[in-house]
């Protein structure tokens, strides 16, 4: 049984861009996609000793991936004021009427490719809202700018590494 | 006068944040419904974001200690999820503790899949002072390969090694993070750069800007009031969003919170340079080896040693004198062909196995019930099948075969007639713990009628025995095996890497004995 839960998560560490994926697709809360993967994985390994290792596993997982996040989601927004519950509403349709393909770890390799080519500006704006957790109003405050146009100049740097993104997908860049 | 309506990208950056108001949410509802080309803008950047804040959510994973956890990170190198790993050190704690509550029961030892095991690090910690870490859980030790994420020092000092050639020593406390081969992200705390040429670029990220360096020395300490760059020879560009500053040698600039850049003459005061870690280096390495021989003195008057080599001793010296002081049968050993070398600390004695015929010749007479053998060892690569420890020679019965596998799993094989048991560790060496000494000990224990592995004092495996036979060392090496007239078929199994201690009882010691030989502390409390 022991093993069986050992290669239920190795298994499931190597899908996890793919759960993840699908959990932003189903589920566009931010911040809710961690939950629905975790939760996936701990369903997942309860049931470890039930799965078939040898065939593909990843139609099991989008199964159970769309489950825990249609549950999720549904806990999440009952106890949303009505305004933001609609809000969340909306973004979701709009996300279910996208037809995108689940590439997230190539995506995430391409992302870490694209911020090495950021100009060094972009590059650290980046760093204090991403890596040195500062928000919009702790860097306007530190360079006497409004917040608008910090958050205009991280949309930007987003936009930027989005297309980044895509070129490189495109021209099918290596990974590393 | 009413105050001016948020713009979409505000509310955006609310919305991806979580801290949207209701009346923020009316706004950005009513934009989404009249501007159609604003959902997809919306969604495009709520996918970015998350994968953003899935890349600064990595976290630091230094040669973990469970099987689960290094095979996990074999299999997807790019990315590590920290929740996931939790949850997977949850799954392992559940097979180890399944182990130990359930005792001396023969429990499966899941063999390593044959991938090939591979490593995202991208530094090495190469010297430590005093060092306390935030996490008691991530405990560094020298050697360790590092992959992005954060160190928390909390106090004393450690010196990072980056693959890309650039060198830094950190000073505790300090919150630094490895990004990749050649950047940082430095949130508080003091630290100096040595930055070769071909390392040029090496970029260190500040909450108030990012350092980028073009071949050079310099310091830097950052805190919540601001920070200062000081450069002692070179060149560093500062880059902050309100500008940049080219700083060159003798040359320094404080950039403080909310206030206004200042330009000031560099000032080496505060920052530990490398003649001043190696000062401190040796001061502590001076206490370690007075702790160190207190310690020994206590262990080899233990009546059940039967040999303890400390592999000190003048360089030139071709044996290995057996520290125990209770009058053991067992005599020194033969150094035949390793080279001196230095041990776990500087100045400790080890000797160096490498080349095939390397090897510690020694006898251990007579019969035993039990053995604890324990030992110190700097895997430098498991380039045998078998890699030996400690080996009998031949197979006779009785023979105790201790050996590191090629795949990372450290095994005890006892011969016997007409059985042979080999009593396997989980695996303990994957490619991030080659280089870095690790106390390795087995524990064959005939009264409670199991085996236990161990490394660096913490029981890994046990299993229950399998047959009784008594154990007959007899003539045998350190690092090498010499396989008799035994026609076998991987006769050639020399150790690679040092090895600076070596113990053997003729009892089972127990857990907390072998944590306290693993720490260098004595048997028991004074």
């Amino acid at each position: 049984m022991n093993s069986d839960v050992t290669k239920a998560a190795q298994i499931f560490l190597a899908q996890a861009g793919f759960v993840r994926g699908l959990a932003l697709r189903y589920a566009p809360l931010p911040g809710l996609a961690d939950d629905i993967v975790q939760q996936v994985l701990v369903e997942f390994l309860a049931k470890s000793s039930e799965w078939d290792f040898a065939s593909d596993i990843r139609p099991l997982l989008a199964t159970m991936t769309r489950h825990v996040a249609l549950r999720l989601w549904r806990e999440r927004t009952r106890v949303m004021p009505d305004v933001l519950r609609r809000l969340a509403e909306h973004v979701r349709r709009l996300a279910e009427e996208r037809d995108s393909p689940s590439v997230y770890d190539d995506e995430l390799a391409a992302l870490r490719r694209c911020l090495n080519r950021l100009p060094d500006k972009s590059r650290t704006l980046i760093d204090e809202y991403y890596f040195g957790e500062q928000s919009v109003a702790d860097i306007g405050a530190k360079l006497g700018t409004r917040v608008d146009t910090i958050c205009r100049a991280i949309s930007r740097v987003r936009e930027k590494l989005r297309d980044c993104i895509t070129r490189s997908l495109e021209r099918g860049d290596a990974n590393g | 006068m009413a105050e001016p309506q948020p713009s979409f990208d505000e509310l955006l950056d609310c919305y991806l944040t979580g801290t949207l108001s209701q009346d923020q949410a009316v706004r950005l509802l009513s934009l989404l419904e009249s501007h159609p080309d604003l959902g997809s803008e919306l969604l495009d950047q709520f996918t970015l974001d998350a994968k953003m804040r899935d890349l600064a959510g990595q976290d630091l994973q230094v040669a973990p200690p469970r099987e689960v956890t290094e095979k996990a990170s074999t299999i997807r190198p790019a990315r590590k999820l920290p929740w996931v790993v939790a949850a997977l050190a949850i799954a392992a704690a559940i097979v180890v503790l399944t182990v130990r509550i359930s005792g001396p029961t023969i429990s499966p030892v899941p063999t390593p899949s044959g991938e090939e095991s591979t490593t995202v690090a991208v530094a090495v910690l190469t010297r430590t002072v005093g060092a306390e870490w935030a996490e008691p859980q991530n405990v560094l030790v020298v050697g360790a390969a590092l992959e992005p994420g954060w160190l928390k020092l909390t106090a004393g000092l450690a010196e990072v090694e980056f693959f890309s050639g650039a060198r830094v020593v950190l000073q505790g406390p300090a919150e630094f993070r490895l990004l990749s081969s050649n950047e940082a992200f430095c949130k508080t705390g003091r630290l100096t750069a040595e930055v070769p040429t071909h390392a040029s670029g090496f970029r260190i990220g500040t909450p108030q800007g990012s350092l980028i360096d073009r071949g050079t020395a310099f310091g830097l300490s950052v805190s919540t009031a601001g920070a200062e760059v000081h450069v002692f020879q070179g060149k560093v560009e500062l880059h902050r969003t309100a500008g940049q500053h080219d700083l060159t040698t003798g040359q320094a600039v404080a950039v403080a919170h909310g206030g206004v850049d200042r330009r000031l003459p560099a000032d080496p005061t505060g920052f530990v340079t490398r003649p001043d870690l190696d000062r401190r280096e040796n001061d502590a390495t001076a206490q370690q080896r007075e702790k160190w021989g207190t310690s020994a003195r206590a262990w080899n008057a233990d009546p059940a040693l039967l040999v303890r080599f400390d592999f000190e001793g003048p360089s030139a010296a071709r044996t290995l004198r057996n520290a125990a002081s209770n009058g053991s049968p067992v005599g020194s050993g033969t150094v035949v062909g390793c080279e001196r070398a230095d041990g776990h600390w500087p100045g400790k004695g080890a000797l160096e196995f490498g080349r095939v015929g390397d090897r510690v010749r020694l006898a251990v007479p007579g019969e035993l019930q039990s053995l604890s053998l324990l030992t110190r060892v700097r895997v430098g690569g498991l380039d045998r099948r078998y890699n030996s420890l400690l080996m009998s020679d031949a197979f006779d019965p009785g023979a105790v075969h201790w050996q590191v596998l090629s795949d990372g799993r450290v095994r005890l094989g006892i011969a016997a007639k007409p059985h042979h048991t080999d009593y396997d560790s989980p695996q303990v060496f994957t490619p991030n713990r080659l280089g870095q000494w690790v106390h390795l000990a087995v524990v064959y224990d005939a009264i409670n009628r199991r085996v236990t592995h161990y490394a660096d004092g913490v029981p890994l495996h046990r299993q229950s025995l399998t047959f009784d036979v008594a154990l007959r060392p007899g003539r045998a090496e350190l690092g090498n095996w010499t396989s008799g007239t035994r026609s076998d078929r991987v006769p050639i199994r020399h150790f690679s890497g040092r090895m600076d201690e070596f113990a053997a009882f003729s009892r089972p010691l127990s857990d907390d004995e072998v944590s306290r030989h693993a720490d260098g502390r004595p048997p028991r409390d004074p």
